[in-house]
C-alpha cells in the first residue's frame, strides 16, 4: 500500500504516470508533477531529517526554497550524490535516490540525538568558549569530533559528470516570478513590443495560482493563468523560462540565473542583461516561535494549502490552526475541509501555544488561554503563520536597505530600487487579484521609464498589507527561530546579553540565517526577537546584507563547460602540426601550447634536453619563436616614440640593423625586453616577450592615444602574422645559405644584430633577424604564418647533413641560463632594475624615457641591492637545489635563515658538464669568487657554491658572430 | 559586471574591456623624481566620483575615459581618446 495520504482527486499531478524513487533505501512511488517533499508526504513519511546541532527529528515545514529543515542528499541515475538539497525543491523523477543526512546509524535511531539532554551546554558560543584550550588539541581532536557530530551532507569526492553550460541573453524587461503579479506584468508589457524574459524558479509557471483558488480579474485563478499563458505564448518577444532561478543581481541590470533540468545539459547558468527588472518573487510565510516548534507535522499554513490543492496530498489527519491573519485562517480551513482533514483546534489570538508533544511526529499541542486555563489539543498537523515576508532579496543585493512595515511586522522594499521595480507580494500586496493589478501597473511604469517618458503618470495603489503578528508565543524551552542551524530564542538572548546586539554580530555569533536557506523563514523573526530583547524598534534594528546567491548554486554550474582542457582557450603556434609530426612533446605556457622537447625513441626528457643543447652548441638546432609579440611601428615620429618607451639609445640605429632593448615601468623597474629592428625610413619592427605581448601592445596604444596624441605614429600588431623559426648553432649560416636566400648572408654582409628582407628559394617571403638567445650564431627566420610548415620542412631537409636538431622550451631555457640571459618572472621579477641585472650600460643618460626619472631614486642606486650573478658548486658536481636561498651558513635545524639572496634558475649544464645556477645576491657584482651556501629550507639541503659571472658560456660573446 | 557605454561601439559588457587605472595626469618624462613620486605613489583618492581609463580590448581597441561613481557604479560620462584629442 503506497501513497496512503494521496487524495483521490484534484491537484496538478498526473496520476497516470507513476514515478519510482527511493528514500533511505525504501522503494516508494509518486506521480509526475510531484516534488520529493509532496511524494514523501503522500507516502506518509513525516520524519525526513535530523537537525544540524541537536539531531532533533525534523519534517517538512514549507513547500519551496525557504525550506530550512528537510535537507536530503539526492542522486539522479548515474550521477553522484548532491548534498543539502531541500526536499520541496527536488523534482521527482524515476530512479531518484534520496537519503537523510546527519544521522547515524539511521534516521529513526540516531545516536547523535543522545546529545539533546546536553543541549544547555551546546548554547551559542559553546565551541568558542570550550575548545580554546589547550590550543594544539583543536586540530588533533576537537575539530574532528565536532565535524563528525555537527554538520550537513557530505560533498562527493567523485568527479561531477553532469554537463553544465553557460549562456548570455539580454532583454528590455526581465520579470522574475510568474505568479499573479509576474503574469499580470507580462500581459501589460507584451503589447509594447519590447523584449521580455520571464523567469520562473518552479517547474511550471503560475506561482500561487497553482494552489490558491480566489478569483483574479474576475476569473477563477487557474483559468486566468491558462488564459494569460496562452496570450504570452502567442507573442514572439516574450520568453518564459521555467526551472530558472534568478539568484543574483549585479551592476547595471546584470542578473545571473540558473536553469536546471535543461534539455541536453543538466544546467545552464544564464548571464542576463536587462534594462529594467520587475521583481514579482512573491512572499515567504513566517513561522511562529513557540516551545518545541520544530516537530515533524508543524507546517506553514500556505504550504499545507499547496500540498492539498497542487499535489493532492493530505499532510495530516487531525489539524490545528494557528494563524495571525483571519483571511489566511479561512483559506486554510477551507483547504483542510476539502482534503477531509479534521480540525481539532482553532485557538483564537489570545490563546498561546506553550508546548507540543510527539517524538517522531506531532501528537498534540498545549494551549494557554488568557485566564491561565490550559487546553490540550490532539493533532498531527499544525498549520501556522505569523504573516508574510516579501521576497525582496534580489532587489536589495546591490546594498540597498529594506524598511520595516509595522502593520505586517515584516521588511518591505520601496516600489523601486535602482533598475528593480517590485510588484505583488514581493512588496507586500496580499491578494492574488491585487497582485495582478499591481503587476500591470508596475509594468507600465517600467515601460514608461524605458520609453524615456519623464513623468509616467502612474499612481500605484496604496498597499493593503496582510496583518502579521510579531510571531511570538510564550515560552523559551526549545523555541526555534532558525530551524536549519538550530538557533533558539535563548541563543539570541545569550548573544545579545554578551554584547552581540547588532544584527550582523548576532548573526555571526549564533549562525542564525547562515544556513543554505539563508534565513528565509528565520530572519524576520530574529529582527523582532532582537528588538524585543534590546528594546530598539525593529526599524532601527535593521537587517543583515543580502548577497547572491539567493539560493545555493553548485560550483559546477557556475564553472559551466570551462573545466579541464576547456578552462582557457589554448593557443597553437603555426608550427603545431609540423612539430606533432616530428614527435614533439608539448606543454602549456600561459595561453600557449609550446614545444617542450623532441624525444627520440625511448629517450628520457633529460637525455633529450642534453642532446638538443649540445646540438645547438656544436652543430645546428631550430626552435619555434612565434609566440614573441611583434609590433610594426611606422610614422614620422616612430623613432621618437620608441626612444621614449625604451631606455636604450636608439637614434643611431640604421635601416637593416637592430638593437636589444629594455623597457621600464614608470617607477623605473625593468618590465620587458626585446629587439627594435629598423626596416626602413620611419619603419620599425619591435618584439616583446611572450608573457608581456598583450600588455605591451595595450600600453603602447595607451601612451599614443592618451598622452602623446601629437606624435605621428601608427602601430600594427603583427604577432600572429609571422611564424618565426630560429636556427642556432655554429652551422646555422651554412643552413641559411642552403635555404637559398635572395640576399647575401656572408659574415660581413649580414652581421650580428641585423635584419634582412627577401625570399627563400625564390618563393617563401621572409624577414631574417640575426639575433641570439642561445649565445650561438643564430638567425630568426620569420615567414608569413601560412608558410610555417613549408619552412620547417625545408629547414629539416636542408639541415639533415648538418645534423639539424629541433629543440624545445626546455633546451631553450638551458641555453639561456648558460648565457645568463634574462627571463620574465625569474630575473625580470618586477623588482629589478637594468643595473641590478648587469645592464647599466644599456640605459641612456642623454634622454628622458619612461621610468628615467624614478630610476634615479636613491634606493635604486644602493650597493646592497640584489644583483644578478652566476653560481657553481664548489665541488663541481653537486646539483644546486631549486628555489634555494643564499646564506652565509649551511642549513641548521631550528636556526633562522639569514638570506642574502635567492636562486632564479638552476640547471645541469650539458655544455660545461656541471650544475650551474643564476641568482640575485646582495651586492653580488662585487662578490665574484666568494663562497656562499645555497640552502633549501624545503628539502633541507645545503650546497656550497662559488659566485661567478652570470654568463657561464662564452663570456666574451664571440660565438654569436660565427 | 558593469555595462560601459563605449563612445565608438555603444553599451558593452565590462568583460570586453581592460581596466587601465585612474585617469591621472602624469608629469612630463623630464620631470624630477619627486614629481613622479608624488603622482604615482602618494596621490590618494577619496572622491566618490573618479575618472578612469578603460581599454576596449574586445572592440575598437580605443582607450576611453569613464567617469564612474565608486559607490553606485553609475557611469556619468565617457569620452574616447579621439574626442579628447580633437578638443
Amino acid at each position: 500500500m503506497t501513497q496512503t495520504r494521496r487524495l483521490s482527486s484534484g491537484g496538478l499531478i498526473d496520476r497516470d504516470t507513476t514515478i519510482h524513487f527511493t528514500f533511505n533505501g525504501r522503494a516508494l512511488q509518486g506521480y509526475a508533477g510531484d516534488s520529493l517533499a509532496s511524494a514523501l508526504l503522500a507516502n506518509g513519511v513525516s520524519l525526513v531529517a535530523r537537525s544540524f546541532k541537536y539531531h532533533r527529528p525534523r519534517g517538512i515545514l514549507s513547500a519551496g526554497l525557504e525550506e530550512p529543515s528537510s535537507l536530503v542528499s539526492c542522486r539522479r541515475r548515474g550521477q553522484v550524490y548532491a548534498p543539502n538539497l531541500k526536499a520541496p525543491e527536488v523534482r521527482l523523477e524515476n530512479g531518484l535516490e534520496a537519503r537523510s543526512q546527519n544521522c547515524w546509524p539511521s534516521l529513526d535511531i540516531d545516536l547523535g540525538a543522545l546529545l539533546q539532554p546536553a543541549s544547555a551546554l551546546l548554547a551559542t558560543g559553546f565551541y568558542y568558549k570550550t575548545f580554546m584550550w589547550p590550543r594544539r588539541w583543536w586540530h588533533k581532536l576537537y575539530e574532528k569530533c565536532i565535524r563528525r557530530i555537527a554538520g550537513q551532507g557530505r560533498v562527493s569526492t567523485q568527479t561531477d559528470t553532469r554537463l553544465h553550460d553557460r549562456r548570455n541573453a539580454s532583454c528590455d524587461l526581465l520579470i522574475v516570478g510568474s505568479g499573479p503579479a509576474g503574469l499580470g506584468a507580462a500581459l501589460a508589457a507584451v503589447e509594447s513590443g519590447l523584449s521580455i524574459i520571464l523567469l520562473e524558479q518552479d517547474a511550471v509557471p503560475g506561482g500561487s495560482t497553482l494552489w490558491e483558488q480566489s478569483d483574479i480579474e474576475g476569473l477563477p485563478a487557474a483559468q486566468w493563468r491558462e488564459q494569460a499563458l496562452a496570450t504570452l505564448a502567442g507573442s514572439n518577444h516574450c520568453r518564459i523560462k521555467c526551472n530558472t532561478l534568478a539568484f543574483g543581481q549585479y551592476d547595471h541590470g546584470r542578473v545571473m540565473a540558473l536553469e536546471s533540468h535543461a534539455d541536453v545539459v543538466d544546467s545552464i547558468s544564464w548571464r542576463l542583461r536587462a534594462r529594467r527588472l520587475l521583481l514579482a518573487c512573491g512572499a515567504t510565510q513566517r513561522p511562529l516561535v513557540f516551545p518545541a516548534n520544530d516537530r515533524p507535522g508543524i507546517m506553514l499554513a500556505a504550504a499545507v494549502r499547496q500540498y492539498i490543492h497542487r499535489y493532492a496530498v493530505a499532510p495530516g489527519k487531525r489539524a490545528m490552526l494557528a494563524t495571525a491573519d483571519p483571511a489566511e485562517r479561512e483559506l486554510t480551513r477551507h483547504a483542510l475541509q476539502q482534503a477531509g482533514i479534521e480540525i481539532t483546534g482553532d485557538p483564537g489570538p489570545p490563546e498561546r501555544t506553550t508546548a507540543t508533544r510527539g517524538r517522531r511526529r506531532l501528537r498534540g499541542v498545549t494551549c494557554l488561554a488568557t485566564g491561565g486555563r490550559r487546553r490540550d489539543i490532539s493533532c498531527d498537523l499544525l498549520c501556522m503563520s505569523a504573516g508574510w515576508n516579501p521576497n525582496a532579496q534580489l532587489g536589495a543585493q546591490l546594498g540597498d536597505r529594506l524598511h520595516f512595515d509595522r502593520a505586517a511586522n515584516a521588511l518591505r522594499p520601496t516600489a523601486q530600487i535602482g533598475l528593480a521595480l517590485f510588484s505583488g507580494a514581493c512588496r507586500g500586496v496580499s491578494l492574488g487579484d491585487d497582485c495582478a493589478r499591481d503587476g500591470r501597473l508596475q509594468a507600465q511604469r517600467a515601460l514608461a521609464q524605458l520609453q524615456r517618458q519623464a513623468d509616467d503618470n502612474i499612481e500605484l495603489a496604496e498597499i493593503d498589507t496582510a496583518p502579521g503578528n510579531s510571531g511570538y508565543h510564550d515560552g523559551h524551552d526549545m523555541a526555534f527561530i532558525d530551524l536549519q542551524n538550530d538557533v533558539m530564542r535563548t541563543d539570541l538572548e545569550l548573544a545579545v546579553g554578551e554584547g552581540y546586539d547588532h544584527v550582523e554580530l548576532a548573526k555571526r555569533y549564533t549562525t542564525l540565517g547562515m544556513g543554505t536557506d539563508q534565513g528565509k523563514t528565520s530572519w524576520n523573526n530574529a529582527i523582532l526577537e532582537i528588538s524585543r530583547i534590546t528594546g530598539v524598534s525593529p526599524a532601527d534594528t535593521g537587517h543583515t546584507t543580502f548577497r547572491p546567491p539567493y539560493s545555493p548554486v553548485s560550483l559546477g554550474a557556475l564553472a559551466g563547460a570551462d573545466v579541464g582542457r576547456h578552462m582557457t582557450p589554448i593557443r597553437h603556434t603555426p608550427f603545431q602540426r609540423a612539430f606533432e609530426a616530428a614527435g614533439c612533446l608539448f606543454q602549456t605556457s600561459g595561453d600557449w601550447l609550446y614545444s617542450r622537447y623532441f624525444p627520440q625513441a625511448n629517450e628520457s626528457m633529460n637525455a633529450a634536453i642534453e642532446r638538443e643543447v649540445l646540438a645547438v652548441r656544436n652543430s645546428v638546432g631550430c626552435v619555434d619563436m612565434s609566440t614573441l609579440g611583434k609590433v610594426d611601428v611606422k610614422g614620422a615620429d616612430a623613432l621618437e616614440f620608441l626612444s621614449r618607451i625604451y631606455c636604450n639609445k636608439l637614434d643611431s640605429i640604421q635601416p637593416g640593423r637592430l638593437r636589444y632593448a629594455l623597457m621600464l615601468r614608470e617607477d623605473g623597474i625593468l618590465w620587458d625586453d626585446g629587439t627594435v629592428a629598423c626596416l626602413g625610413d620611419n619603419h620599425y619592427l619591435v618584439t616583446m616577450t611572450t608573457a608581456n605581448a598583450a600588455l605591451v601592445w595595450r600600453w603602447m596604444n595607451k601612451l599614443l592615444q592618451l598622452q602623446w596624441s601629437d606624435l605621428d605614429v601608427q602601430l600594427t600588431s603583427v604577432s600572429d602574422h609571422w611564424a618565426s623559426l630560429a636556427i642556432a648553432g655554429p652551422e646555422s649560416r651554412q643552413l641559411l645559405q642552403a635555404l637559398n636566400p635572395d640576399f647575401d648572408c656572408e659574415r660581413d654582409a649580414f652581421p650580428f644584430a641585423s635584419v634582412r628582407t627577401g625570399k627563400l628559394d625564390e618563393q617563401i617571403p621572409c624577414r631574417v633577424f640575426s639575433v641570439s638567445f642561445s649565445g650561438e650564431l643564430s638567425y630568426e627566420i620569420n615567414v608569413p604564418s601560412g608558410f610555417a610548415s613549408l619552412l620547417f620542412e625545408r629547414v629539416v631537409e636542408r639541415g639533415a647533413s648538418l645534423g639539424i636538431t629541433p629543440y624545445g622550451l626546455e633546451a631553450l631555457d638551458v641555453l639561456r641560463i648558460e648565457k645568463g640571459h634574462l627571463s620574465i618572472g625569474t630575473e625580470i621579477d618586477g623588482r629589478t632594475t637594468p643595473a641590478d641585472l648587469g645592464l647599466a650600460r644599456m640605459v641612456s643618460a642623454d634622454k628622458a624615457f619612461v621610468g628615467s626619472s624614478l630610476l634615479r631614486r636613491p634606493r635604486l642606486q644602493r650597493d646592497d641591492r640584489l644583483q644578478l650573478i652566476g653560481l657553481r658548486p664548489t665541488d663541481g658536481h653537486s646539483p644546486i637545489p631549486l628555489a634555494a636561498m643564499l646564506c652565509e651558513r649551511p642549513w641548521q635545524a631550528g636556526s633562522r635563515l639569514a638570506a642574502q639572496g635567492k636562486l632564479t634558475a638552476s640547471i645541469y649544464s650539458p655544455t660545461l658538464n656541471q650544475p650551474i645556477a643564476l641568482a640575485l645576491l646582495q651586492n653580488g657584482h662585487r662578490r665574484r669568487d666568494e663562497k656562499v651556501w645555497a640552502v633549501s629550507p624545503l628539502t633541507q639541503q645545503s650546497v656550497e657554491v662559488v659566485v661567478s659571472a652570470s654568463c657561464a658560456v662564452d663570456p666574451e660573446g664571440r660565438r654569436v658572430h660565427g | 559586471m558593469l555595462l560601459i557605454p563605449c563612445p565608438n561601439c555603444g553599451p558593452r559588457d565590462e568583460s570586453e574591456f581592460d581596466y587601465g587605472g585612474r585617469a591621472i595626469a602624469l608629469p612630463p618624462l623630464e620631470a624630477a623624481s619627486d614629481d613622479w613620486h608624488q603622482v604615482l605613489h602618494l596621490s590618494c583618492d577619496t572622491d566618490r566620483r573618479v575618472d578612469e581609463h578603460w581599454y576596449h580590448a574586445g572592440g575598437c581597441e580605443c582607450w576611453i575615459r569613464v567617469s564612474r561613481n565608486l559607490f553606485s557604479h553609475e557611469i556619468s560620462e565617457v569620452a574616447s581618446s579621439i574626442d579628447e584629442a580633437a578638443k
